[in-house]
């Protein structure tokens, strides 16, 4: 447990990515095998499932430190992360006995559907014995993701330097079958093994935002395909001998929801299909808002299936009769999709030829429900992640929409303390109404300014939302807004990122709901 | 005896205040931080150091009257005394006797050892005035002798990659407890100018045996090997750095105990604090064992209900409670 809480504490300690993986590197190279697979599993973002709830855990601390629960409540609060809050409750305490890491974790899976009681005493029995910044790593084992500022892609560079597999392999040998045991660890790492591709999807080519002026990057502008930027899931779709799997950008399997898709697969060629599923009806796409309501349902009704019918648009063809196309060029990919029929389209190129045009289709991009256009250079292969140059996407200007400050609450992890959350109104007659909630866009001049004037006019307390006195106005954008019951205003916004502060704005002046209704389409 | 003005913490009998937020008559100033020692008083009364620190503060010209600790003097019908409040050099507990009551106000204050001030101590009193900068149960602050350890391995470290050392720390109170508890035979250590001014009167004092030079160019190129420099926060990424060349940076305060903070910074943090801990100021709440605890910065109102709930009467001064800036 020792070396992998001290790893964690190290790599939060080292700011250059570089340093972080040196530092993980040299955990893999020293680490016991057992515990690797464990460890690495915690890193690369994935959990074991809640042991227990959070607010549960800091009750146990208090009645551990003998302190009350709204002690270890307030504590959190102000620092942001509830193992942390605990580890240090404890001070600086030092470890009676070591402990391994799979040890630790074998106990928690077997206990994991014991009663509360069992479960309590078990924890007790490791906070009384581990040091401060092991109960640290305990806890995060526990419940919740570990934050460590390395992102997945970098733990796989430093596992790569230590087993010798490169680094893009070990991402796609993750996919769709990884489990934190020492066999799958083995596999995952093995250099001689050959790949099964099973039916794991490709890790995605994520296309980077286009700087302006636009000009500068995509002069000439035919190098590029020019493509609308759907606003719906982007997703690849599987078809091989072994089977069929519909995979989300973010790598999960969401085959169930769109059973449509799946069960017409048959009718493509062998293949893996990247491309956007969207809600859709007579020719057209449905707002997001109703791919959402699919998405969100655990068991859809035959109902859900007639009133949302969903159809994936394909625009580039990965592997195609088990041969991978991904280092051709995208002309080359796309002259792959032909010959397909319903619920399959073709996400067409668009015939622009000059950037007045490019400008027109984006801007008026909202009324044809899309997000706007995506960029690809017509000589490139299908890279991994977000690599800047060969793939832009340039949206629509968002709506925009001034608002007023009415409740705060304090972030968490790296901006904990600190007021952030927000919970922002319109005014409707003289009373202001909750339209929707923001916590990004701000620069960090931004927060510590809007903090220091949050924290001199809070008012009461809902648990950890602060009430605040409606005195500071926010320019708010957004991609959309719809009809919705989650706030009072009864309006939803797609989205919401705060622009700027508008210190220089009275409230007054601040938006209506009868203007952001006028949004509305 | 005391009572809570917009100008600050008050004395009728004796017609003074206490660190006033607003220019007053008479002002009884705990230690020289900006958040403390402000302009505009008639009379400053003070510990002989915080006297010299505020000259050079504020300006030659206010009216100081030094009072060296453990000296009673009288002010009205008040009788005061300075205790040592261990914060920075010449920091001070007010303590004030008058009606057969006494009271404590405790500034800032420190617990743990720190050889460049006078350490704090206390004493009974009915009324504990006290900060609660870190009034949380989390704060537990490490053993100084582990966190000048790890320093001295950062140090070791960046020496080895050929890399100036920068610790970020106040120009008054943590630079120089740095000073002192580094190894001067590991390497050349520098400081910045507003540290410097500082020293000389830790120096006068005996409590800096060595004050390093001003960081300069020339001093920079005399180095054998890579130094430490250290310098306020307010140079964090400023140009004056750059002519360190190559650096490894780290933020030293209290509020590193938190990693959201460290990540925020996006440096390294040592845990090195001048006010006192969650048990600091319980154990001070236990020996000094008063009547009634106002609490002032910080986490105020939270300190205060916990000492209700374990049976000492405490309020909170909330709405006194001002931005600290040191």
């Amino acid at each position: 447990m020792k070396r992998f809480s001290q790893t964690l504490i190290n790599c939060i300690q080292e700011t250059k990515t570089k340093e972080k993986i040196k530092v993980l590197a040299h955990y893999f190279k020293d680490e016991k095998q057992e515990n690797i697979p464990i460890a690495f599993h915690l890193l690369i973002g994935e959990n074991f499932g809640r042991f227990c709830s959070a607010k549960l855990l800091r009750e146990w601390c208090a009645d551990l430190c003998n302190l009350p629960s709204w002690l270890i409540d307030e504590s959190y609060e102000a620092l942001g992360d509830n193992s942390e809050t605990i580890s240090l409750c404890f001070g600086n305490k030092i470890r009676i006995h070591p402990v391994e890491l799979h040890t630790i974790c074998h106990e928690m899976v077997q206990l994991k559907k014991e009663e509360t009681d069992r479960k309590k005493k078990w924890i007790i029995h490791y906070w009384s014995t581990l040091s401060s910044d092991e109960i640290y790593a305990f806890n995060k084992m526990l419940g919740g993701g570990i934050r460590i500022g390395a992102s997945k892609k970098n733990v796989l560079k430093a596992l790569s330097s230590v087993c010798g597999v490169d680094a893009d392999i070990l991402e796609h040998r993750l996919l769709g079958n990884w489990n934190p045991t020492l066999d799958c660890y083995t596999q995952l790492i093995d250099p001689s093994k050959k790949d099964e591709r099973g039916v794991r999807p490709y890790p995605f080519f994520l296309a980077s935002p286009v700087d302006s002026p636009i000009e500068d990057t995509l002069s000439p502008i035919d190098d590029w395909i020019i493509e609308p930027k759907w606003d719906g899931i982007r997703a690849q779709l599987v078809n091989r001998t072994e089977g069929v799997a519909l995979w989300s950008r973010g790598n999960e399997l969401i085959s169930e929801q769109f059973p449509e898709i799946v069960s017409a697969a048959h009718t493509l060629p062998f293949g893996v299909y990247d491309g956007e599923i969207l809600a859709w009806k007579e020719d057209q796409p449905l707002p997001f808002s109703y791919l959402q309501k699919r998405l969100n349902r655990k068991k859809l009704t035959q109902k859900m299936l007639l009133d949302i019918p969903c159809k994936m648009k394909l625009y580039d063809c990965l592997e195609k009769d088990s041969k991978d196309y991904r280092a051709h060029s995208i002309e080359d990919r796309q002259s792959q999709l032909q010959a397909f029929s319903d619920p399959f389209l073709l996400s067409s190129p668009l015939s622009i030829s000059t950037f007045s045009e490019l400008n027109h289709y984006v801007a008026a991009a909202r009324d044809n429900q899309i997000e706007g256009v995506i960029l690809k250079r017509r000589q490139s292969s299908y890279q991994a992640g977000r690599v800047r140059g060969d793939w832009w996407k340039l949206k629509v200007a968002p709506l925009c929409l001034d608002v007023v400050i009415m409740y705060a609450q304090r972030g968490r992890g790296i901006r904990s303390g600190l007021f952030t959350d927000y919970t922002f109104g319109v005014w409707k007659d003289n009373e202001l109404v909750p339209i929707g909630k923001a916590y990004s866009g701000l620069t960090n001049e931004e927060i510590k300014t809007a903090n220091k004037i949050i924290k001199a006019n809070l008012t009461d307390k809902f648990g950890p939302v602060r009430g605040v006195t409606p005195c500071i106005v926010l320019e708010v954008a957004f991609d959309a807004i719809h009809a919705s019951s989650r706030h009072k205003a009864g309006l939803a916004l797609r989205f919401p990122r705060i622009n700027r502060l508008r210190l220089d704005k009275p409230i007054e002046e601040a938006n209506t709901l009868e203007d952001a209704l006028a949004l509305c389409k | 005896m005391l009572s809570v003005t917009p100008n600050g913490l008050y004395c009728k009998e004796g017609d003074f205040y206490i660190d006033p937020y607003h220019p007053v008559d008479t002002a009884i100033i705990t230690h020289g931080h900006a958040d403390h020692a402000r302009w505009g008083m008639n009379h400053y009364i003070a510990t002989p150091i915080t006297c010299d620190i505020m000259k050079i503060r504020l300006g030659k010209e206010i009216h100081t009257i030094p009072q060296p600790y453990h000296s009673p003097f009288k002010l009205g019908n008040a009788t005061l005394q300075f205790l040592p409040a261990g914060h920075i050099l010449g920091s001070a507990q007010v303590l004030i006797e008058c009606n057969n009551q006494r009271a404590i106000i405790t500034g800032d204050f420190k617990i743990d050892p720190d050889p460049t001030v006078d350490s704090f101590e206390t004493t009974s009193a009915d009324i504990l005035v006290m900060e609660t900068t870190f009034g949380l149960p989390i704060y537990h602050w490490p053993d100084p002798k582990t966190i000048f350890n790890d320093i001295h391995l950062f140090w070791k470290r960046n020496q080895s990659e050929k890399k100036a050392t920068v610790l970020y720390a106040y120009s008054l109170g943590k630079a120089q407890r740095l000073i002192a508890g580094l190894d001067p035979s590991q390497g050349p250590i520098a400081v910045h100018s507003a540290i410097d001014k500082m020293n000389q009167i830790y120096k006068n004092d005996n409590k800096l045996l060595n004050t390093p030079p001003v960081v300069s160019k020339a001093i920079i190129d005399s180095w054998d090997r890579p130094g430490i420099v250290i310098t306020p926060p307010a140079t964090i990424d400023s140009k004056w750095l750059k002519q360190l060349g190559a650096y490894r940076e780290a933020y030293v305060s209290g509020w590193m105990m938190s990693k959201g903070q460290i990540r925020r910074r996006n440096m390294r943090g040592f845990v090195l604090s001048d006010h006192a801990d969650w048990p600091g100021l319980l154990e001070t709440v236990r020996t000094v064992s008063p009547q009634q605890v106002w609490t002032m910065h910080g986490y105020t109102d939270i300190f205060a209900r916990y000492l209700n709930e374990i049976g000492v009467s405490a309020s909170p001064l909330g709405a006194l409670q001002m931005e600290r800036t040191e």
